[in-house]
């Protein structure tokens, strides 16, 4: 965390993730009454949790602050959660 | 955390011991949820219709309450961190005691919906569907209870005795694992109460 701000203006900045965040869980409910398709439900749902958990990560896990070799640690496991859940989607397993 | 190596940033990596280590470990977290989610997607297209229909009777709306309630508590834990990090020791404490009381709401929810199942006669053993949703929420919530006793340990601490500003790496290594437990349910409510 940057050590030249104050408490209130790092305070401010996590409000906005949260209301980013309550926003984004309204909208992945909302969008669930409107049917654009199985599959695409599927990934329209996916896209906004990847979303959420980006700036989970990058905000509240500090991964934006850190030693950017760090962000390894999410991008690996990431990346074999990923490919193991469209493998086993579309490979109709 | 006495000793210099273990709490100052180290030259070659700039984190310290305990957020690397915590890295670690919330790496090897991941794959032990990827594990059940490759199952569920598996056992899904075995039986979609099951999948299907056992999903609609799961409570969108509580679960929705739920995701709100651990979002919060993720706010109130990271202003706890920063909040010990600068020196406000009774915000600290105020933001820790918010993020357990936010916890305790979610377990509650969440028992609030193992009841109201159980009493429609939906087990475990009722089917696929069921054996995942009750494994993975299961899971998820044997993390919130691992995270609150660290929690309440550090609220109790700081109550009677005090809690020094040098503590908040311990402070911001729990966090990491607070907010990977939200992540995780960030994509388990999609997962098991929207997609279907």
């Amino acid at each position: 965390m940057a050590s030249g701000t104050s408490f209130e203006q790092i305070q401010k900045s996590y409000l906005r993730v949260f209301i980013a965040l309550m926003i984004l869980t309204a909208l992945t409910v909302g969008v669930t009454t409107i049917h654009f398709g199985d599959t695409l439900n599927i990934v329209v749902g996916v896209l906004i949790a990847v979303f959420k958990a980006a700036l989970v990560i990058w905000i509240f896990m500090h991964l934006k602050f850190d030693n950017r070799r760090l962000r390894y640690f999410v991008y690996i496991p990431a990346f074999f959660f990923l490919t193991f859940v469209f493998a086993l989607t579309f490979l109709g397993l | 955390m006495t000793t210099a190596a273990a709490t100052h940033s180290r030259f070659n990596t700039g984190i310290y011991h305990g957020k690397l280590g915590m890295w670690v470990f919330l790496a090897s977290e991941i794959m032990f949820f990827t594990g059940f989610f490759g199952a569920f997607i598996v056992l899904r297209n075995l039986n979609i219709e099951v999948f299907t229909a056992s999903a609609h009777q799961l409570d969108k709306v509580v679960a929705t309450i739920n995701t709100a309630v651990l979002i919060s508590s993720s706010l109130t834990m990271a202003l706890s961190h920063v909040a010990l990090e600068r020196g406000h020791e009774a915000k600290f404490r105020l933001f820790m005691a918010l993020t357990l009381l936010f916890a305790f709401a979610f377990l509650g929810i969440k028992s609030y919906e193992y009841a109201t199942k159980f009493s429609h006669d939906i087990y475990p053993w009722t089917n696929t569907f069921f054996a995942s949703y009750f494994t993975m929420t299961g899971f998820h919530a044997l993390h919130v209870i691992g995270g609150m006793i660290p929690m309440a340990w550090m609220l109790g601490k700081s109550l009677l005795k005090g809690y020094p500003r040098t503590m908040h790496h311990r402070v911001e290594t729990l966090g990491l694992y607070w907010h990977f437990v939200d992540l995780v349910w960030i994509f388990l409510f999609p997962t098991l109460y929207l997609i279907f």
